[in-house]
């Protein structure tokens, strides 16, 4: 069995189901015609029955009620009309039983016969006779014929019960006899089709398990799918054969593609570490893959192109953007200056005034003159220490350090301190103790500044009355909290999101450069890893600065 | 349930019927006939209706008897008579003829009975008005004159028996109006046959009487039987019984008209039929006022809603003829409606004897489609039919209808019938018909047969008709049973002449238990006569 190809297998079980329905409707064919036949016998029994009801019995019954009705009638005129009926009741019948066998035809002469005689009887006002004789020897007669008819009918009918029963003994015999070769034809499909399926199903089973375990190694990649080993040597073996085949070529494949994958995945962590030099080297089998390797590098390629291209961009972006804040600081710092110049300016001015007036009203002496010399020498001394004090502060800090925050903050109020007088902003700083923390002091105070300085602008521009600025330090377990508020409005909400984007300012009259918060955000986000936030309150912006002190840096 | 009976009954019959082929033979016991009376011969009659008449027949004898023939009656006593006027009659008397006593009889005697007689004659005809006197011419010839002609004259004296002198001094004459001087059994009267038991009157009879034959009797030959027991009062299954299921039990009777086949299929009896001049009478209670017929319309309306054509043929199996009393089709003097309208819903009480249940059950029949309804009192007994019958003209009697089974008592004659018609007479309740009265004393003149009685007689009946004083229905064949080793030759009115007949040595009473051979009990063709 196992030496025969499934189709020939197949064949051989459609053989068997083929002749057996070829043996099934010869048998069918033969009983319908055995059944054709005995019908027929039959419907000639029923036919022969009808013939003997239609023209011997039911005539017959005409004949003997007109014999009785004759005896019965209550005149002459009715009698004779009877009589004549009677008669030509009695040719109709005697032509049917003419054809009739001896036995019946004897019978019915002497039925006639009593017929006449009752007849006779009455023709002769006899009929008493007429009625005794309807009564007694003609009705004897009349049932001896109607016996002897239903005797044929009988025969008829029992021809019809022996041929039906006929039907039925064949019916049951080819029934069994149908049975059996059912039966055996069942059994021989029955078991060739189980030795067939049982061993296609084997092999298919283990071709099963063969492909199972090769997609479980699809799925896992854990171990190499062991050969489906089949020897049926029909379709399956080939198809297992095949399969093997593939199975090893997927299997290299697949090993060749994981190699692939992963020098993608380190590519890839190459790419987030920055190194954009990384390229996938290793060959995958799919072509896809392939094809995802070429497409990646060449991403990369251009991702790189574009990084640089961008860093150049931004670097160009942040030069300008850097000139644009120093400008800005220059100007405010400018500003700044004259703000704070403007006194000793005055005061030089007037020293200058007083030694003019005091030179032409000669009353310059040396002493005064000495004197307001070493006076406009202080103020030119403040004057340039205010300048220092500006190269200074916006002088970048070089390493991380630890500085007092309030320090940092005075620094930054005294840069605006001039300013703010000269706006009458009301400014208030609360400073508790001290707080030190580990960052870069000046950067830290310019991004105070900016806060201050955003604070200034948006009270002098909304010319809010009394206006005011607070700056509160306080200091937590491990955080210090820095909150800069004003009165001034607060931010328009559509701004919120938007105030530290780069660029983003609402100052374009005066020259914005959107620059400062995004700056300061950066300063103490970024190189100070604290976190900035900002709100409205009832009246203005409250900004929060929230900075790790500096022992939880050690 | 008794039609569920009758049913039953013929069904029976039916199939009870031998189912082997009947063979019949003729009568051959006529020629088997004993001449000469034997002591043993013995034949027992049943005579349901009027047995007084026969009887009365055969035990008495007058100047004539009543016979089966034209005239109604036959010289007995006088051999002839003459009418030398139109009132006087003169007959001559048989000689050498002796009562039943052995006292001889003679002109004297017949003077002396007539004596008696016209002290209370017969009171149903017109003798009593017109018999003057009997005279003796002669020792054997005797003159009789008359008040007025009376055309009934010798069928009255067909009834005017002799009597011996001892019987007329013991009883008299006695004009009843049944059964006249069969008051008491003994050598009597000049008959063929002496009643030696029981009496039979009709008002009063023994259940039955046994006659002997006469020693003395005048004509030579007969009788030729013995002894004959009459039987007056069986039931008709009874006697029918006895007639075709036993032998020696009955020789003689009037049977049904649907027990034919029993009698002719049976091993004793056979079957005789001919035309007869009985009748059934059936009264109407005219008399009774609060009854429905006392309204002449009822009485029209019953007579026209009989269909005397179906009766003839259902009710009587075409045993009988056509009433000439009976209403027409045509002489209907009620339209359909009006018999409709007339008869619905009424109720009739009706007194009959069984005999004549099947004729009511037939006209029950027929009158059922007036929703009419019959309240029977059904009698075996004759005598209560005639007490009911006789005693409504003393004492107003609660039936509506009567039907008595009546027999021709005076021979072809319409008087049978006219006597219902005559005011006074016992028999009849009309009251104050005139024309009628006037018809009847006129019919009483008139010589029958005549064309003046023909067309009297046609008025009477119109007049009858028109007032429906009866009831009609056809008349009866005399269907009888006779014993097959009886000859006899029945006559079709009411008197049978047995004195005439015989029996083979076959007969059972000449048999001396032996049993009847089986080749005589082969089934007679019936005799019909003629």
């Amino acid at each position: 069995m196992k030496k025969i190809r499934i189709k020939y297998k197949l064949f051989l079980l459609f053989s068997f189901s083929f002749i057996g329905m070829l043996v099934l409707a010869e048998r069918s064919f033969k009983l319908s015609q055995e059944n054709i036949h005995n019908a027929t016998t039959i419907f000639e029994n029923s036919q022969s029955t009808q013939n003997v009801q239609e023209n011997y019995i039911e005539p017959l019954n005409v004949l003997r009620e007109m014999s009785l009705s004759l005896v019965m009638s209550p005149n002459d005129d009715y009698r004779r009309s009877i009589a004549a009926d009677l008669e030509a009741q009695i040719k109709l019948l005697q032509e049917h039983f003419n054809l009739l066998d001896e036995t019946t035809y004897a019978i019915w002469l002497g039925y006639v016969e009593t017929v006449n005689k009752t007849h006779r009887y009455l023709s002769n006002r006899f009929e008493e006779g007429a009625y005794v004789n309807v009564n007694t020897t003609e009705r004897e007669h009349y049932y001896k014929l109607l016996g002897r008819l239903k005797e044929l009918q009988h025969d008829a009918v029992a021809q019809a019960e022996t041929n039906f029963a006929d039907i039925q003994a064949s019916a049951k015999a080819l029934k069994y006899e149908l049975g059996v070769i059912v039966l055996l034809l069942s059994t021989l499909v029955f078991l060739a089709g189980y030795l067939l399926s049982s061993h296609i199903v084997s092999s298919i089973l283990k071709l099963q398990e063969g492909l199972k375990e090769f997609f479980s190694y699809l799925e896992t990649k854990a171990n190499s799918p062991k050969p489906i080993s089949l020897s049926s040597k029909d379709e399956l073996e080939d198809m297992a054969i095949l399969l093997n085949k593939s199975i090893k070529k997927a299997s290299a494949s697949i090993e060749q593609d994981t190699v692939f994958i992963e020098d993608a995945i380190n590519v890839v962590n190459d790419l987030k570490s920055g190194n954009l030099a990384s390229r996938l080297h290793a060959s995958a089998q799919a072509y896809e893959l392939q094809l995802l390797k070429d497409v990646v590098n060449t991403m990369i390629d251009n991702l790189e192109l574009k990084i640089n291209e961008e860093i150049l961009k931004r670097s160009e972006q942040e030069k300008l953007l850097i000139q644009q804040s120093k400008l800005a600081s220059m100007g405010e710092m400018i500003g700044n200056i004259a703000h704070q110049w403007r006194q000793p300016l005055g005061e030089m001015s007037a020293l200058l005034m007083n030694i003019q007036v005091k030179h032409d009203f000669n009353d310059l002496d040396d002493e005064v003159l000495v004197n307001n010399i070493l006076e406009c020498n202080k103020i030119n001394a403040y004057m340039s220490n205010t300048i220092s004090d500006f190269q200074n502060f916006f002088k970048p800090s070089k390493n991380k350090e630890v500085f007092e925050i309030s320090e940092a903050c005075q620094r930054a109020i005294a840069m605006l301190q001039a300013s703010l007088k000269y706006h009458n902003i009301e400014f208030y700083f609360d400073i508790s103790e001290k707080m030190e923390v580990l960052g870069y002091p000046n950067e830290f105070s310019q991004a105070l500044l900016n806060i201050l300085s955003n604070a200034k602008d948006v009270l002098s521009d909304r010319e809010i009355s009394n206006p005011y600025i607070r700056m509160q330090l306080k200091k937590g377990y491990k955080y210090m909290l820095i909150m800069i508020e004003d009165n001034g409005g607060g931010i328009a909400p559509e701004h919120m999101d938007r105030i530290f984007e780069p660029y983003f300012t609402t100052k374009y009259a005066k020259q914005g450069t959107g620059i400062g918060l995004y700056m300061t955000k950066m300063i103490i986000e970024n190189n100070m890893n604290g976190i900035m936030e900002v709100k409205n309150t009832k009246t203005g912006a409250l900004f929060t600065i929230k900075l790790r002190s500096a022992s939880e840096h050690v | 349930m008794t039609k569920v009976c009758l049913f039953i009954l013929l069904l029976s019959t039916l199939f009870a019927l031998p189912a082997v082929e009947i063979e019949y033979r003729e009568d051959d016991s006529a020629s088997r006939a004993l001449q000469i009376k034997d002591s043993r011969s013995h034949i027992k009659v049943f005579l349901p209706a009027l047995p007084y008449v026969t009887v009365s027949r055969m035990i008495n004898e007058g100047l004539v008897r009543l016979a089966d023939n034209n005239n109604g009656w036959e010289y007995s006593l006088a051999t002839q008579c003459t009418h030398p006027s139109e009132l006087i009659y003169e007959c001559d008397l048989r000689k050498e003829v002796r009562f039943q006593d052995g006292t001889p009889f003679n002109a004297d005697s017949v003077i002396h009975n007539f004596e008696y007689f016209q002290k209370q004659p017969i009171n149903y005809t017109d003798i009593k008005n017109s018999l003057r006197k009997v005279e003796k011419i002669d020792t054997f010839k005797i003159r009789i004159i008359l008040n007025k002609p009376y055309g009934m004259l010798f069928r009255d004296l067909a009834r005017i028996n002799f009597y011996t002198e001892k019987y007329l001094k013991k009883f008299e004459w006695r004009g009843s109006a049944t059964g006249p001087n069969i008051e008491e059994a003994g050598p009597y009267g000049l008959g063929p046959y002496i009643l030696v038991e029981g009496i039979i009157t009709g008002r009063k009879q023994t259940p039955h009487a046994i006659l002997k034959a006469n020693p003395y009797y005048w004509e030579k030959g007969f009788p030729k039987i013995e002894t004959i027991t009459v039987y007056t009062e069986l039931a008709t299954e009874e006697a029918l019984h006895l007639m075709t299921l036993k032998e020696s039990e009955l020789d003689f009777m009037p049977i049904p008209f649907n027990k034919k086949i029993e009698t002719m299929l049976s091993s004793y009896s056979k079957l005789v039929i001919l035309p007869s001049t009985n009748n059934f009478a059936i009264y109407f209670n005219l008399l009774k006022k609060d009854s429905p017929v006392y309204d002449k319309k009822v009485r029209q309306a019953l007579n026209c809603a009989l269909n005397q054509h179906n009766l003839l043929t259902f009710t009587y199996k075409q045993e009988g003829a056509v009433n000439r009393e009976a209403l027409q089709s045509q002489e209907c003097p009620l339209s359909q409606e009006e018999i409709h309208a007339v008869l619905d819903h009424k109720t009739f009480k009706v007194v009959t004897q069984d005999a004549l249940l099947f004729l009511w059950k037939g006209i029950e029949y027929q009158l059922s489609q007036y929703n009419i309804q019959l309240h029977y009192t059904i009698t075996t007994d004759e005598k209560k039919v005639y007490d009911l019958l006789l005693s409504n003209n003393q004492t107003i009697q609660d039936w509506d209808i009567l039907s008595q089974n009546s027999v021709d008592w005076y021979g072809r004659h319409p008087w049978l019938t006219f006597f219902n018609y005559q005011e006074g007479n016992p028999w009849s309740f009309v009251r104050d018909d005139a024309t009628m009265q006037l018809y009847i004393s006129q019919f009483f003149r008139l010589e029958q047969g005549s064309a003046a009685f023909n067309a009297l007689c046609e008025k009477i009946r119109q007049r009858a008709k028109e007032e429906a004083y009866m009831l009609f229905v056809p008349t009866p064949n005399n269907v009888f049973a006779m014993n097959k080793e009886l000859v006899f030759e029945p006559l079709g009115i009411g008197m049978q002449p047995f004195w005439k007949a015989t029996v083979t040595r076959q007969h059972w009473s000449m048999r001396e238990g032996k049993p009847y051979p089986k080749e005589f009990q082969v089934p007679i063709l019936p005799k019909r006569i003629p």
